[in-house]
């Protein structure tokens, strides 16, 4: 299959040698590029995200170029280069490389196991690698290979179930309670840099407004500033409480913040509209009586550690499962190269066996005494010169059949290109075929 | 052969049941499309037997109980599976389901009565009345239904029961607005009924009888309880756990109008219990 990846991930180096290492997404068709101008005719995806910067190469003897790939992949505009990373990349070939792609896709070789977010970011990082022109017959089928096993791992298996961070369980909650967040406006009271992660999260889903109340209004400002919302002094919580659809409190204060006989007026205010209000302050912010009160549901940080713990724990359980998906995935894409290659390899044989044949019969017939055969016996010269060669080649043919069924495909195929005398040029155009590319490449080698 | 076909789409509704209520406790996409494919298998089935005795009877057979309950839960299923695609009602079913077994199971051992005896006018009116009269019940049992899905959704969020019933059941919101919907509908739904009932009693010569009938007295305090459902959502815009409550306990007025007093008391419906023992508009 020839195909292999190389990168740096979180299992090899720290979060700062990752910065490094990383491209952004808008220079991302333009590194391709400069890696394409340095090896012709490769087929080539980028993924950088937080956790890894891994570059997809098909068509380019990995083994053999891997210090030029991590160069080209560490050179940045105006030719300034990165160095001392080369010793974190790692390198997987052929079906490591694929089961390594349908693992990260399928999100199982992640930081937090089971987050779907990567599998946006390996499509996208297809659909940039697209637009560069960079993908080809190779990795194209092979990507999509992965979305295919990642979508069975998601649906199949518990892998994805329940959010495991704060944030995002901040967000669960409230689309447990809300129809739609785009609609709703949420309250930060306490600048603090949890609340500001919930916050992020609930912005995504599109909130439409942002209410920040702190001791400090400056601070509150600030915060308000980054995420498009609007300062309130600290003074008017109980004014707003009404207005807001989801709380979420983070000072430090000693003492209770957010009062039940405020929560009791603002939902009598909402007509039994729920509000959500989640208290990651410790110690508490909001009175726990406020959770007795009908159409509110308030959740604290002890409460959302929790569920997380709890569903990391689920997913973890549901790991196993989940890798034997990706090696049965990984199988399938083998089987799938494997069938095509085994078919242009028999198509090859027998193309060899008939020019052969031929060949010989056109020199036989040439000869004096049998030049003088009438048509219909050269005919049936030629067709059992041809049944020779199909009875001689029948065996072989059977015998690569057997191997590809019983996983021997790749020694029995160098087998029978080293039986014919198949020229490396042969081999690729062969592979480059089989693998259904079109671009030819000296590195290449056949299956 | 109607007898055999209503015994096998009761054991698909059975069967269906069975495994909507093995996805609300552990969710999954194919055991969700089993069971609507299961579902929509077994209305089509009753469909069909009250298809052969629309033939047999010559008129539309909904004058017994075997007939009155099978519509009910044809109409049930056909506003679920016509809602199921637009809205966001998974696990609904996990209820409805059961629900709509335990009804038909109810009706069949009255499948072999006679259809019933129509009364004198099967003209249009009556048609209206009738069609409009269980479209209210269906619609309005659903939208209890959906408000039962509410309560359990806030007992969940309230106590922190964070199961498999929490994760498959909608939000709290999505179920607010598709029981306001639904009750609308359903008032909707039992005007046009009423209307048409009141027109047919003075066609057919009953005059003001059914004013004093019991069965129009507990579908008028079923439709006053619906007017003051409709009201609170339209101009108190009330939501919440209250309303949902209210909701259900509306489904015990409608069941009563609907099955409890045709078996309690006479009324002008009492061709309804001819032989039989129950039901109708």
């Amino acid at each position: 299959m020839m195909v292999s990846v190389i990168g740096i991930s979180f299992h090899t180096a720290s979060v700062e040698l990752r910065e490094q290492a990383s491209v952004r997404a808008g220079q991302i068709p333009a590194t391709l590029q400069r890696i394409l101008s340095e090896f012709p005719g490769a087929e080539l995806v980028l993924l950088s995200t937080c956790n890894r910067t891994e570059l997809y190469v098909a068509g380019v003897d990995v083994a053999l170029h891997k210090d030029r790939l991590i160069q080209a992949l560490l050179t940045r505009d105006a030719n300034e280069h990165v160095a001392g990373l080369e010793q974190f990349f790692y390198v997987k070939h052929d079906l490591q490389a694929a089961e390594h792609l349908f693992a990260v896709a399928a999100s199982l070789d992640a930081l937090v196991v089971g987050e779907t977010e990567i599998l946006g970011q390996v499509k996208q990082a297809l659909v940039l690698a697209e637009e560069a022109g960079t993908t080809g017959k190779v990795l194209h089928p092979l990507f999509q290979h992965a979305f295919k096993t990642a979508k069975r791992v998601h649906t199949e298996t518990d892998i994805c179930r329940g959010r495991v961070s704060i944030s995002s369980l901040a967000v669960e909650f409230a689309e447990k309670i809300f129809e739609d967040l785009r609609s709703k406006t949420v309250m930060i009271v306490g600048a603090g840099e949890m609340a500001e992660l919930a916050l992020k999260s609930l912005m995504d889903r599109g909130t439409r407004e942002v209410l920040v109340l702190n001791r400090s209004l400056e601070r509150g400002e600030n915060l308000a500033n980054r995420c498009g919302g609007r300062a309130l002094p600290f003074e008017l919580l109980d004014d707003y409480l009404a207005k807001a659809d989801i709380v979420i409190s983070s000072t430090s204060a000693p003492h209770l913040v957010i009062q039940a006989e405020s929560v009791q007026r603002a939902s009598e205010t909402r007509r039994g509209r729920p509000m959500l209000l989640i208290d990651i302050a410790v110690p508490r912010d909001i009175d726990p009586a406020a959770s007795l009160i009908k159409n509110v549901y308030v959740y604290t940080i002890d409460d959302l550690e929790r569920v997380a713990a709890e569903n990391l724990s689920k997913r973890q359980e549901a790991v196993e499962q989940a890798w034997h998906l990706v090696r049965q995935g990984t199988s399938e894409l083998a089987l799938q190269f494997e069938s095509s290659g085994l078919r242009l390899l028999l198509r090859r044989v027998d193309e060899h066996g008939r020019q052969i044949c031929e060949a010989a019969l056109q020199r036989a017939l040439a000869k004096e005494k049998l030049s003088a055969l009438p048509e219909p016996s050269r005919e049936e010269i030629r067709v059992m010169a041809q049944k020779i060669v199909n009875k001689m080649l029948a065996e072989p043919r059977e015998a690569l059949k057997r191997a590809s069924r019983n996983g021997e495909w790749e020694q029995y195929a160098r087998v029978v290109n080293d039986l014919f005398g198949f020229k490396p040029e042969e081999e690729g155009a062969q592979k480059g075929e089989a693998s259904g590319s079109t671009q030819e490449n000296p590195d290449r080698k056949i299956l | 052969m109607e007898t055999i076909l209503a015994i096998i789409g009761l054991v698909v509704y059975a069967v269906a049941s069975l495994f909507a209520l093995v996805s609300l406790l552990k969710p999954g996409i194919r055991r969700e499309r089993i069971e609507l494919s299961l579902m929509a298998g077994g209305a089509l089935i009753f469909l069909a037997v009250m298809v052969m005795r629309v033939v047999k009877a010559g008129c539309l057979p909904a004058f017994s109980r075997f007939d009155g309950l099978t519509w009910y839960a044809l109409a049930l299923s056909g506003t679920y599976l016509l809602m199921k695609p637009r809205r966001f009602a998974r696990g609904i079913s996990g209820l409805l389901l059961p629900f709509v077994t335990v009804i038909l199971l109810w009706g069949l051992p009255a499948h072999g009565v006679p259809a019933g005896v129509p009364p004198p006018n099967q003209g249009f009116l009556l048609i209206v009345h009738v069609i409009m009269g269980y479209a209210a019940y269906a619609v309005f049992s659903l939208a209890s239904i959906n408000a039962a899905a509410y309560l359990i959704q806030d007992y969940n969020l309230k106590n922190k029961q964070f199961g498999a019933v929490w994760e498959q059941l909608p939000s709290l919101e999505t179920l607010d607005h598709v029981m306001s919907r639904l009750v609308g509908l359903a008032f909707l739904f039992l005007t046009v009924a009423s209307i048409g009932g009141i027109m047919l009693a003075y066609q057919s010569g009953v005059g003001d009888k059914w004013l004093t009938d019991p069965k129009v007295a507990a579908v008028t305090a079923a439709w006053i309880f619906f007017a003051v459902l409709v009201h609170m959502r339209a101009s108190s815009d009330r939501h919440g756990r209250g309303v949902a409550m209210l909701t259900v306990i509306g489904l015990v007025l409608v069941l009563f109008a609907f099955v409890g007093v045709p078996l309690l008391v006479e009324s002008i419906h009492s061709f309804l219990r001819v032989r039989t023992g129950v039901v109708g508009t």
